[in-house]
């Protein structure tokens, strides 16, 4: 020890002790990439409680909790198919102490359809939990079974339809003008109570992401189309749209962003931590049994590769539109 | 079956049991405690069930509900002054007993009838509301919207002083309900452009700050002015004057039967609440007495009639909240958000769909009620003993505990907003707006702005929607039926004011 240090420090251990402690200060943002993380992570949830995405969520972020060893606090933010939550997400710090849960429609698509404070590039796209089951569902008691029929009585005496997001009316619009049918759309909050209303015939149809297969068991939900680019597992004799003759599909996926600009290597435990997560036994059987979703996790590369296309897509889609 | 058991089974662990324990200790020392009310420690206590299974949260939750209708007696008996509104008729019989010295009488009455009432209203709730749930099914926006209708209407004409202000508060409370998210377009609105205000204002800051701090606001304000705790302790009275056996209870049964039917009642319809029924119930057993001019000298009847109701409507007021999703009171409003943060949305599909949870609740405020009963023989003399603690003390806790519970379960924002909530809550504690109204407008409202608009989409402009919804038209119809009589009543002078 230098004699001048040594000497500071027995005249004045006060000053020596708030020097070290000024030094404590000043190094500690430059552990924090490898200690991240040191406290709770926030999970939002762009849907509202009760619903799939939400149980979910729920079970990622125990697993999650498990891989990190840090509480992992999950959030509802409701509203417009996962933007409020996207929007949320874009201002939190980009600290990786923020991450968020949605369809990938509310960072691909949403974008180019509304008036947003973000696009598709404000995101780190981190991995996907499980595919979607798109489908256009319809009361087990309705007096259509298949497409065709659909579409008979559609042009008879019309049709009410309960919509979760502005793609999902995007999708019915196109519908409704291609076979020349009036379709009045209905707004709904969740998953769960556009099925209440479809059980309790004050609907006729509605775009469903998965939670109407619970239902397909007791009948009391029947599917009319996949509206993913193949068909559904669980309801194999339905044709998926792409069949029906329409250029589109809505494939899509539960999955993970955090706001951009997170340091790289908390971006890659992170998004390691993640991928492990949504592969966890627990949370691919929910997915699969339970839920009948199945638990396909891509890489932060894949998914970030499939939010490009998707945002390619949905902006030229929107340039026809406008 | 199976998932009855399951439910009951999770409901009856030890972790859940201590925390409705102490749920129940809680509410009955925050109703015990002057200037606070059991609702005060509920709204702080939402926010720190955040990391509790929801099956713990909700059951602590109902602890507090359950132990605030029994502690608020002690203060109303010993010292004449109501430790929580809903005990404000037990001081009309329950003082000059204590007077005369037998306020541990008046004690004992207070917790027989309490914990009766309790049960009674459990198990109203165990028996109505699952079929009631399969009915509920059936309602589709319409319907929905026209009970809302109704809720409004009666808590409009029921609560506080005014009609024309309770509605005011009520439409206020809806307005601001509305800031964040358009339901339909998903467009902003009524968000100045905060991130924050995307989603809305959080029901916990609104709640802590109209309910907890306008009302902490007022009483230190008050209490500057030296116009509290003047009253003084009449104490317990000797043994003698206070035994308390079998021939008491046959001589209160039937009041207490026929107040928990009365709390039932009023628990079960939308608004207004456990101090209306204690009112309501008082009155009734005073005009089916045979002497009534023994009421409000110290009969014993009175405080059983307002005990047994005031706690009737704690489990009655879960039948609405359960099966249809609206909260029957302002206590089950705030469990409401308790629920949420939960991720659970009641209603209807909770009994379809979390079959276990709801026996789990079931089996929580069985817990609940007996450790009403179990607790009742020792803490309501221990509060006798300590209800005099100062509010110096008492108020800059509550302060510290709400602003902790705001930023824990949302943000820094929230704060804020709390803050700027708790200025509101203290106008209109001054103004005479009901808050009561106002809380219910800004919880309901956006279940009431979706469903009527889903109605008139669905309606397309037809007016033969309408006539083809009976349930819906019966509602509306009340609602018109009871905007009128009860206008009517107020009139005469005869309305309940809360």
């Amino acid at each position: 020890m230098p004699p001048a240090l040594a000497r500071r420090g027995n005249a004045r251990p006060l000053q020596l002790l708030l020097a070290l402690l000024l030094a404590a200060l000043i190094t500690t943002p430059a552990q924090a990439d490898s200690d991240w993380p040191t406290k709770p992570i926030n999970l939002l949830v762009g849907f509202s409680p009760g619903g799939g995405a939400d149980t979910l969520a729920r079970l990622v972020a125990r697993e999650l909790q498990n891989e990190l060893e840090q509480p992992v606090v999950v959030r509802n933010i409701a509203g417009g198919g996962g933007i409020v939550m996207a929007t949320s997400l874009k201002f939190a710090p980009a600290d990786g102490y923020t991450i968020g849960l949605a369809a990938n429609a509310a960072f691909d698509g949403m974008p180019w359809l509304t008036d947003l404070r973000y696009t598709p590039d404000d995101f780190s796209y981190l991995t996907t939990v499980s595919e979607l089951q798109n489908a256009l569902v319809a009361s087990g008691n309705a007096p259509f079974s298949t497409w065709e029929e659909m579409i008979a009585y559609g042009r008879e005496h019309g049709l009410t339809y309960g919509s979760i997001s502005p793609i999902t009316r995007l999708f019915i619009n196109m519908v409704a003008e291609k076979e020349g049918i009036r379709i009045r759309i209905i707004p709904m909050r969740g998953g769960l109570e556009t099925m209440n209303n479809l059980i309790g015939g004050h609907i006729d149809i509605a775009w469903s992401a998965g939670v109407h297969q619970s239902f397909l068991g007791n009948g009391k939900i029947k599917v009319i189309a996949s509206l993913n680019k193949t068909r559904l597992r669980t309801s194999p004799k339905q044709p998926s749209i792409t069949e029906l003759g329409y250029p589109v599909d809505y494939t899509s996926y539960f999955m993970l962003a955090a706001p951009k600009g997170i340091p790289p290597k908390i971006l890659e435990r992170l998004s390691t931590a993640l991928y492990r997560a949504s592969k966890a036994e627990n949370v691919a059987m929910l997915a699969e049994k339970r839920m009948g979703f199945p638990n396909i996790v891509l890489t932060a590369e894949e998914l970030e590769e499939f939010i490009q296309n998707g945002s390619e897509a949905y902006r030229q889609a929107a340039d026809e539109l406008y | 079956m199976h998932e009855i058991l399951l439910g009951l089974s999770d409901a009856f662990t030890l972790t859940n049991m201590l925390y409705v324990a102490a749920g129940v200790l809680i509410g009955q020392a925050f109703a015990a405690a002057p200037g606070v009310s059991a609702l005060v420690a509920l709204t702080i206590a939402v926010p720190f069930t955040f990391y509790l299974s929801p099956i713990t949260a909700i059951g602590f939750l109902i602890g507090i509900n359950k132990g605030g209708t029994l502690g608020g007696s002690v203060a109303a008996i010993l010292m004449n002054t109501p430790g929580s509104p809903e005990s404000t008729a037990t001081t009309f019989d329950g003082y000059p007993m204590a007077l005369r010295g037998q306020g541990l009488k008046a004690l004992k009455t207070s917790h027989v009838s309490s914990v009766s009432g309790d049960a009674i209203g459990d198990l109203v709730l165990f028996l109505v509301s699952v079929p009631l749930a399969y009915v509920a099914m059936k309602m589709g926006p319409l319907e929905t919207a026209s009970v809302v209708l109704v809720a409004f209407v009666v808590l409009g004409a029921l609560v506080g002083n005014s009609v024309l202000k309770g509605l005011i508060a009520a439409a206020f409370g809806m307005l601001l309900s509305m800031v964040g998210t358009d339901p339909e377009t998903a467009g902003e609105r009524m968000s100045f452009g905060i991130p924050e205000l995307m989603d809305g204002l959080s029901i916990s800051a609104v709640g802590i700050g109209i309910l907890a701090l306008g009302e902490i606001f007022r009483q230190a304000i008050l209490y500057r002015n030296a116009m509290t705790n003047t009253a003084t302790n009449a104490g317990l009275g000797e043994a003698k004057n206070n035994r308390f056996g079998w021939s008491d209870f046959r001589h209160i049964g039937p009041t207490i039967l026929r107040s928990s039917g009365i709390g039932v009642l009023i628990g079960a319809i939308p608004g207004p609440g456990s101090t209306a029924a204690a009112f309501i119930s008082y009155a009734a057993a005073k005009r089916s007495a045979k002497n009534p001019d023994d009421f409000g000298k110290g009969d014993i009847r009175g405080v059983a009639a307002t005990e047994s109701a005031n706690t009737a409507v704690t489990g009655a007021s879960f039948i609405p909240l359960l099966s249809i999703g609206i909260p029957g009171n302002l206590a089950a409003a705030l469990i409401l958000g308790g629920f949420v943060i939960h991720g659970i949305t009641p209603g209807p599909q909770l009994f379809t769909d979390h079959t276990r949870l709801i026996y789990g609740i079931f089996g929580a405020m069985v817990i609940g009620t007996l450790c009403n009963l179990f607790f009742g023989l020792f803490t309501l003399r221990l509060f006798a003993k300590v209800i005099r603690m100062p509010l110096q003390i008492v108020l800059p806790c509550v302060v510290l505990l709400s602003v902790t519970g705001i930023i824990i379960s949302s943000n820094f924002f929230s704060a804020w907003l709390v803050i700027g909530f708790a200025a509101l809550g203290f106008m209109m504690r001054t103004l005479d707006f009901s808050f009561v109204t106002f809380i219910i407008g800004f919880i309901l409202g956006p279940m009431f702005e979706l469903n009527i608009r889903q109605s008139v989409l669905l309606a397309d402009g037809n007016l033969g929607y309408l006539l083809d919804r009976p349930i819906a038209l019966a509602f509306i119809l009340l609602a018109i039926v009871l905007t009128w009589r009860l206008a009517k009543n107020r009139k005469n002078g005869s309305g309940v004011a809360i």
